[in-house]
C-alpha cells in the first residue's frame, strides 16, 4: 500500500507535464506528428515542470505551490488526454508494431516499475543518496532551494531533482525512484521520433526503442536517481527540432530545449555548444542557406535557451561566488567560492580526470573507442554495455543514410558531442543521447545488411539484435533482483534496510524523538538523506568546510548552543568499506568521534555502530 | 582502349558488389560476434569461475 501515493504523484506529475507541455507544442512545426507532438508535450512538460519549480522555490518550495502547479498542469493534461483519446478513436492505427520489440520494452518497464517502488537505500557512494534525494529533501525542509553546504552537488543545475523534490511532495521517498518509468518512456519516445524522422517505418521505430531499453548502460543513467536518461532525451528533442528549424518559432522550441539541457546538467553547456555548432555547419552547406534566418533564428534559441537555464547559474554566482560550482579548471583561478578551498577544487578536479579516463585519452584510445564501448564498458562505469548492435550494425546504417540531410547531421552530432564526452569525462551514462543515435543507425543498418548480403545478413542480424537484447536483459535483471525480492518479501526489505541503510537505528532514534532539533553530524561520510531533521555537518566528503572557523572537534564541540544544536550523531564504524571513490582518507583534518563520555552531552541511544547525544542545557 | 577499360572497370565494380562486398559486410558481424563470446562471454569472470570449479571437480 505504501507503493500507491509514489505511483499516483508519477502518474499525476506526467499528466501535469502533458498539460502544461501544451505550451512547448504551440512552437511546433506543423509538420510534426501526432506521435511527435505527444512526445515533445510530455517531455517539454517535464522540463517546464522543473524550470517554473527550481524558479518560484528560490523562495518558495512547499507541498502548497507544488500541488498547485502540478493541478493546473492536471487540469490540462487530462483534457489533452481527453481529447487524444477521441481522435484514436476516430483515426484507426495503421502502423504495424512489432509485438516482439513491445513485449521487450513492457518488460523491461515493468520491471522498472516494481523496482522503483523500494525505498531508497545505500550509502554516499551512490549518487542518488548523495545529492540526487538529498537535495529535494532538504530543499522541502527548508521551504527553499538553496545548495546544502556540505554537498556541492546539491548546486548542480537541477530541473530534474526539481521534478524529485515535487514526487517527494506529492508520494513521498519512494516516489522519485518510480519516475525513472516517466524518464525511460521519455528517452525511447524521442528516440523513436527521431529514428522515424530518419525514414524508418515504426516496426523500425519499435526496434530502436527495445534496442535502447537493452542497454545497461542507458539502464543505469535512468534507474535510481539517475537523471542522464532525461539529460538525453533533452538533447535528442533540441536535435529533432533544430536540425529541421525553419521559423523563429521552430528556433524557440530548439531553444527551449536547449535551455532544459542545460538546466539539467552542467554537460547540457557543450551538448548545446556542439547543437548549435552543427545546425550551423550544416545550415551553412545547405543548398536553401539564408544566413538572416539562421542569425535571426540561432538569436531567438539563444536567447530562449538563456532564460530557461540562466537562474541555475546565476544563482550559483550570487550564493557560492560562481555560475558553475565548484569551477571548472578554467574558472576556478577566476571565481573565488564558499565553503571550498583551492586545494579542495583541484582534488576534486582531481577526482574528476581520475574517473573520467576510461581507456586512456590517446589517439589510438579514440579509434579503439567503438571497441573499448563495446567490449569493456566497465572502464567508462558503465557495466553491461551498450550491447553489439551498434558496432556490427550502425556503420552500415551511416552509409545507407549517407545522401539524407538530417542523416548527416544527427551522425555530426554524434560524433562531436562523443569527442566532447572522450575529451572531457568518459563516463559510460554521459553519453546516452550518442548510445541512442547509434541503435537508431543500427536499425538502419539491419535494413540495410537485409539487402547487402541478402544470404546470410539478415539471419546475421537477428542474430546481433538478439544477442545484444538477451545479454541486456540478463544484466538488467542482475542488476534489479534485489530491489524485485524486496517489493516481493517483507522479511527481505526488512534484512535489506538493516544492511544497506548505515546508522538506521540511530537515525530511527533522531526522526523519531519528539524533541531533536538541529543535528550535529561530525563524520563526513554519513548519508544525512536519512536524516529528517534539520542537520549541520561542519565537513562534507568533498572537504566543503560548512563552518569557516571549526576547524577541529573542540572548536566544533565548543559551538554547539551557537549552533542551536540539540543532538550530536557519532558514528564509529569501518570506514573503509563504505569510502565512495571520491573520497580521500589522507585528507582527513578533524577528528571525526567523539571521546568517551563527552562533557556536555548525554548519551540518549547506542547502536552497534552509532551513538546519539543530547546536547545539555548550559 | 578507355571504352575497354570502361567495361573492364565497370566489371570489376559489380564483382565486388555482388560477391565481395557482401561477404565483407557478413565477416564484421560475424567478427563482432565472434569477439562478444571471446571478451564478454567466455573472458568474463563469471566463465572462469564456472570453468575453474569444472576443472577443479574433474582433477579431484
Amino acid at each position: 500500500m505504501r507503493a500507491v501515493p509514489a505511483i499516483l504523484a508519477n502518474l499525476i506529475l506526467a499528466v501535469a507535464a502533458l498539460g502544461l507541455g501544451g505550451v512547448v507544442e504551440r512552437f511546433l512545426p506543423q509538420s510534426f506528428s501526432r506521435l511527435e507532438r505527444f512526445t515533445m508535450r510530455l517531455l517539454g512538460g517535464l522540463g517546464l515542470i522543473g524550470t517554473i519549480l527550481f524558479d518560484v522555490g528560490q523562495e518558495w518550495f512547499n507541498q502548497r505551490i507544488i500541488i498547485t502547479l502540478v493541478l493546473i498542469g492536471a487540469v490540462f493534461g487530462a483534457r489533452f488526454l481527453i481529447l487524444a483519446a477521441r481522435g484514436l478513436r476516430a483515426n484507426t492505427l495503421n502502423a504495424r508494431i512489432s509485438l516482439l520489440a513491445g513485449l521487450i520494452i513492457a518488460c523491461v518497464l515493468i520491471v522498472t516499475a516494481v523496482g522503483g517502488l523500494v525505498e531508497p537505500s545505500g550509502n554516499l557512494g551512490q549518487d542518488s543518496i548523495a545529492y540526487h534525494y538529498l537535495g529535494p529533501k532538504v530543499w522541502l525542509r527548508d521551504g527553499a532551494i538553496r545548495p546544502v553546504p556540505d554537498q556541492l552537488q546539491t548546486a548542480f543545475p537541477a530541473i530534474v531533482e526539481t521534478s524529485y523534490g515535487a514526487l517527494m511532495a506529492l508520494g513521498g521517498q519512494r516516489a522519485p525512484n518510480f519516475f525513472a518509468v516517466i524518464g525511460l518512456s521519455a528517452l525511447l519516445l524521442v528516440a523513436a521520433c527521431l529514428a522515424m524522422r530518419l525514414k524508418t517505418t515504426f516496426w523500425e521505430a519499435c526496434w530502436v526503442a527495445a534496442l535502447i531499453v537493452a542497454m545497461p548502460a542507458v539502464y543505469g543513467g535512468a534507474a535510481s536517481g539517475f537523471i542522464d536518461a532525461m539529460f538525453a532525451a533533452f538533447v535528442l528533442a533540441a536535435a529533432r527540432i533544430g536540425f529541421d528549424a525553419k521559423r523563429l518559432r521552430d528556433y524557440a522550441a530548439f531553444g527551449m530545449f536547449c535551455g532544459f539541457a542545460m538546466g539539467t546538467k552542467y554537460t547540457g553547456l557543450i551538448a548545446c555548444a556542439a547543437l548549435l555548432g552543427c545546425l550551423v555547419l550544416t545550415s551553412a552547406l545547405s543548398p536553401n542557406f539564408n544566413w538572416k534566418t539562421l542569425v535571426k533564428g540561432l538569436g531567438v534559441a539563444g536567447g530562449v535557451a538563456a532564460v530557461v537555464a540562466a537562474p541555475c547559474y546565476v544563482r550559483n554566482w550570487i550564493l557560492l561566488g560562481s555560475p558553475i560550482y565548484p569551477p571548472p579548471p578554467g574558472l576556478s583561478r577566476v571565481f573565488e567560492v564558499k565553503f571550498l578551498s583551492p586545494d579542495a577544487i583541484e582534488k576534486f578536479h582531481e577526482y574528476i580526470l581520475r574517473r573520467g579516463t576510461g581507456m586512456g585519452r590517446g589517439p589510438l584510445s579514440l579509434l579503439l573507442l567503438p571497441f573499448h564501448l563495446t567490449y569493456h564498458t566497465s572502464n567508462f562505469s558503465g557495466a553491461g554495455g551498450i550491447g553489439l548492435a551498434p558496432l556490427a550494425l550502425a556503420p552500415f546504417g551511416i552509409v545507407a543514410a549517407r545522401r539524407d540531410a538530417f542523416a548527416r547531421s544527427v551522425t555530426l552530432l554524434a560524433a562531436v558531442l562523443t569527442l566532447a564526452w572522450f575529451a572531457t569525462e568518459q563516463e559510460s551514462r554521459f553519453l546516452i543521447h550518442v548510445y541512442a543515435i547509434a541503435a537508431i543507425f543500427a536499425v538502419l543498418g539491419w535494413r540495410y545488411v537485409v539487402r547487402a548480403a541478402p544470404k546470410f545478413g539478415p539471419a546475421l542480424s537477428i542474430s546481433v539484435v538478439g544477442l545484444s537484447i538477451l545479454y541486456g536483459l540478463f544484466m538488467i535483471g542482475r542488476m534489479r533482483t534485489d530491489d524485485l525480492h524486496t517489493m516481493l518479501s517483507s522479511s527481505f526489505a526488512e534484512q535489506r534496510r538493516r544492511e544497506a541503510v548505515p546508522f538506521y537505528g540511530g537515525f530511527d532514534y533522531l526522526n523519531s524523538a519528539p524533541s531533536a532539533g538541529r543535528v550535529l553530524v561530525l563524520d563526513p561520510l554519513v548519508p544525512t538523506y536519512y536524516l529528517d531533521r534539520d542537520y549541520v555537518k561542519p565537513v562534507g566528503s568533498f572537504d566543503e568546510q560548512t563552518i569557516p572557523n571549526a576547524t577541529d572537534l573542540g572548536s566544533v564541540l565548543s559551538d554547539l548552543h551557537a549552533l542551536q544544536i540539540s543532538y550530536v550523531l557519532d558514528v564509529h564504524w569501518d570506514r573503509n568499506s563504505v569510502i565512495p571513490d571520491h573520497y580521500d582518507p589522507r585528507r582527513v583534518r578533524m577528528d571525526y568521534q567523539l571521546p568517551e563520555n563527552p562533557t556536555g552531552l548525554t548519551l540518549v541511544f547506542e547502536g552497534p555502530d552509532d551513538r546519539v547525544y543530547r546536547v545539555d542545557q548550559p | 582502349m578507355d571504352f575497354k577499360s570502361d567495361i573492364s572497370d565497370e566489371r570489376q565494380q559489380s564483382t565486388f558488389r555482388t560477391r565481395i562486398y557482401p561477404r565483407l559486410v557478413e565477416l564484421w558481424i560475424l567478427l563482432v560476434i565472434f569477439a562478444f563470446f571471446a571478451v564478454r562471454v567466455f573472458g568474463s569472470s563469471t566463465w572462469r569461475h564456472i570453468l575453474s570449479k569444472l576443472l577443479h571437480r574433474h582433477g579431484g
